[in-house]
């Protein structure tokens, strides 16, 4: 039974990559800019915040807790960022580490409910989205829009070495997975997103094992407010939520199964990049604005349903052979 | 000895009261008690009978989508994508029917096979290609929602026909076609849920889908069919809606999806499926729409009306879904 979820998984993330691959191969082909660093860096700073986002879902769901507030946090870090700056008028780092401690606590604030209170994940954060959103809009309603840092957006647009910074949020965020993932805790949060009951059984603490992984969720909510910070060079509450439900599209494409326990955050970052690049793609090439979206979502659900129906057909012609 | 028997009968008392129906119909009952009294002291108007019937004609909107909520979430999924069949329901219903009584009929038909036929996909994605139902029928739900956009070109427009007028704000013997409609919907749900063969199979693929597959009973075609009937309430509460409000908007049914799962959660609906009542879910989104309306008519900042039902509804967890510990 194991096994077989693992194949399912990594084939999955495999056709990530290779749909990522025959993207770049459409647009290499089609769009003359296509290999133009502005391009890519465009790519990155616009869609760092929604790979961002599909991390923190991401790892939560691999300990087997669905998380669907991971927008509205990245949002309501953004906002505390942007009202320390404008309305409190304090000097911009303690504004980044007010709004990077906003996104562990919450983060931390969401294991302690899931854990300790042993409410359901899935509609527990979506309380909790509510919660952040409605904080959100109380320090900043929507029909306002407050000073940008240009120090925080300036950062963000910075190169280094021809590389955007906004990969390198990226890059750092996959590297504390890589570092956790390597630990012991890492193994043991795949044992305990499979089959809580069991982990629990072989000695697991379960319950630290999640609320790792939620408050390591805090830090990339954290991060992608940050992001957002950057890119949106201003306070908006209401722009994160919405991200949430293409983060749980690309997190799933990328190899994460809804089921826990098994996929990985270089997939889900891969399935998001991809999701980020289809739709640039898409309005590169498809003139008709009223049918960009609806091309991109039909993409998107293909994209979700192809690993499995391949799946399907492998599995029901090995069947018919047996 | 005779205390500890007493204290025993008491415990069991309790227990036995955790375990019935009344426990978990008792949080949406004394929510609503208790926002009528908090609300009525505020604004005296709320605890009027006009505005108690327009509450509850509101809340049948809700309910009629919470149907198709509910039936998903016995059988252990849920359903994302209640708002754009709503919108699809409210704006093509609006635009097909071109005016009349005959129209209403004909884009019902038209809408309602589209919709039949987009519920079937999302159905066959989950249970086909074994997709969460979380991302399908959010994968799905975009789909339609940018395609209504596309089609109405983000202005929805035609006129609406007089019966939809009607069966929105007329009454029938100075009782609302919608309260009616709501009583209608609850009562037939609770025959469905209870007596029928498919709704008690609703509950055994909830509690365990093997064992019920084991059972005989037909899971997968059951489980498809619930997400076709998902789809058709939500566009049917669109038909409502459009009728009860008087025009289109494009954003006039956002918040529905969450109401929605709310309003099933309230009312003692097991997210995990295989438990719950369809009576709970029409308390529990009366009480939802009664929340709403006190915070609006508080003139909250929409911020604040959000962290407050957010807030209440994290209570309620709280007090009713917590689940067993893993050590016993």
């Amino acid at each position: 039974m194991k096994k077989k979820s693992f194949r399912i998984q990594e084939g999955s993330a495999l056709i990530a990559l290779f749909l990522l691959i025959a993207c770049i191969i459409v647009g290499g082909c089609s769009i003359d800019y296509f290999f133009a660093s502005r391009y890519w860096i465009n790519i990155f700073k616009n869609y760092t915040p929604v790979i961002l986002i599909t991390l923190s879902f991401a790892i939560a769901q691999i300990g087997g807790a669905c998380d669907i507030s991971v927008g509205a946090v990245a949002s309501l870090v953004n906002v505390v960022i942007i009202f320390g700056f404008a309305e409190m008028g304090l000097p911009p780092w303690v504004c980044i580490i007010m709004g990077v401690t906003t996104g562990i606590v919450c983060g931390m604030l969401k294991g302690l409910i899931v854990t300790k209170l042993r409410l359901n994940a899935l509609i527990s954060t979506f309380a909790f989205s509510w919660l952040a959103q409605g904080l959100a809009m109380i320090l900043i309603p929507n029909s306002e829009k407050f000073n940008a840092i240009m120090f925080v957006t300036k950062f963000y647009g910075k190169r280094i070495g021809g590389i955007p910074m906004s990969a390198f949020f990226v890059v750092f965020g996959l590297l504390i997975w890589f570092v956790y993932s390597n630990t012991r805790n890492g193994m043991q949060l795949y044992a305990v997103g499979q089959d809580k009951r069991r982990a629990y059984f072989t000695g697991i603490d379960c319950d630290k094992q999640q609320m790792i992984a939620f408050t390591l969720g805090g830090v990339y909510s954290a991060l992608a407010g940050v992001a957002l910070t950057g890119l949106l060079a201003s306070g908006q509450s209401t722009y994160g939520d919405p991200l949430t439900t293409q983060a749980i599209a690309s997190s799933a494409i990328g190899g994460v199964s809804l089921l826990g326990g098994s996929g990985n955050l270089f997939g889900a970052a891969l399935g998001a990049l991809l999701v980020g690049l289809m739709s640039q793609l898409v309005l590169g090439l498809v003139k008709t604005a009223s049918m960009q979206p609806i091309v991109t979502h039909g993409m998107v659900l293909m994209c979700i349903v192809l690993p499995s129906a391949i799946q399907t057909i492998i599995r029901y012609r090995r069947k018919s052979y047996e | 000895m005779s205390e500890s028997r007493q204290r025993s009968a008491r415990t069991e008392w309790i227990q036995r009261f955790k375990q019935s129906e009344a426990y978990y119909l008792a949080a949406p009952v004394i929510g609503i008690l208790a926002l009528f009294l908090l609300g009525g002291a505020y604004a005296p108007s709320i605890l009027t009978l006009p505005s108690i019937i327009s509450l509850l004609s509101m809340a049948a909107i809700l309910l009629c989508a919470c149907m198709g909520q509910e039936m998903v979430m016995l059988i252990g999924g849920i359903d994302l994508s209640i708002t754009p069949f709503l919108v699809l329901g409210a704006a093509w219903g609006g635009a097909l029917s071109g005016g009349t009584t005959l129209g209403v009929l004909r884009s019902l038909l038209i809408v309602g096979s589209l919709s039949a036929v987009l519920g079937f996909i999302s159905g066959i994605t989950i249970v086909g290609l074994r997709i969460p139902a979380m991302v399908a029928t959010l994968s799905v739900g975009r789909l339609v929602s940018s395609t209504y956009l596309a089609v109405t070109g983000g202005k929805p427009s035609g006129n609406l026909a007089p019966i939809l007028k009607t069966i929105g704000t007329g009454s029938l013997f100075g009782i609302r076609y919608l309260l009616l409609i709501a009583i209608f919907l609850t009562v037939a749900m609770y025959f469905v849920l209870n007596k029928t063969r498919f709704g008690k199979s609703l509950f055994l693929i909830g509690t365990n889908l093997n064992a019920a597959e084991l059972a005989g009973v037909k899971v997968a075609r059951i489980r498809v069919l619930v997400y076709v009937a998902a789809a058709l309430c939500s566009m049917l509460s669109g038909y409502l809606m459009v009728g009860f409000v008087g025009s289109i908007q494009n954003d006039m049914a956002a918040q529905y999806t969450m109401y929605s799962i709310a309003a099933v959660v309230v009312g003692g609906t097991s997210i995990t499926g295989g438990r719950g009542t369809f009576t709970g879910s029409a308390l529990g989104a009366v009480f939802i729409i009664l929340l709403s309306n006190i915070l609006s008519i508080v003139e909250m900042a929409e911020g604040y009306k959000m962290f407050i039902q957010g807030a209440v509804l994290m209570t309620i967890l709280v007090l009713y879904s917590r689940e067993k510990k893993l050590k016993q």
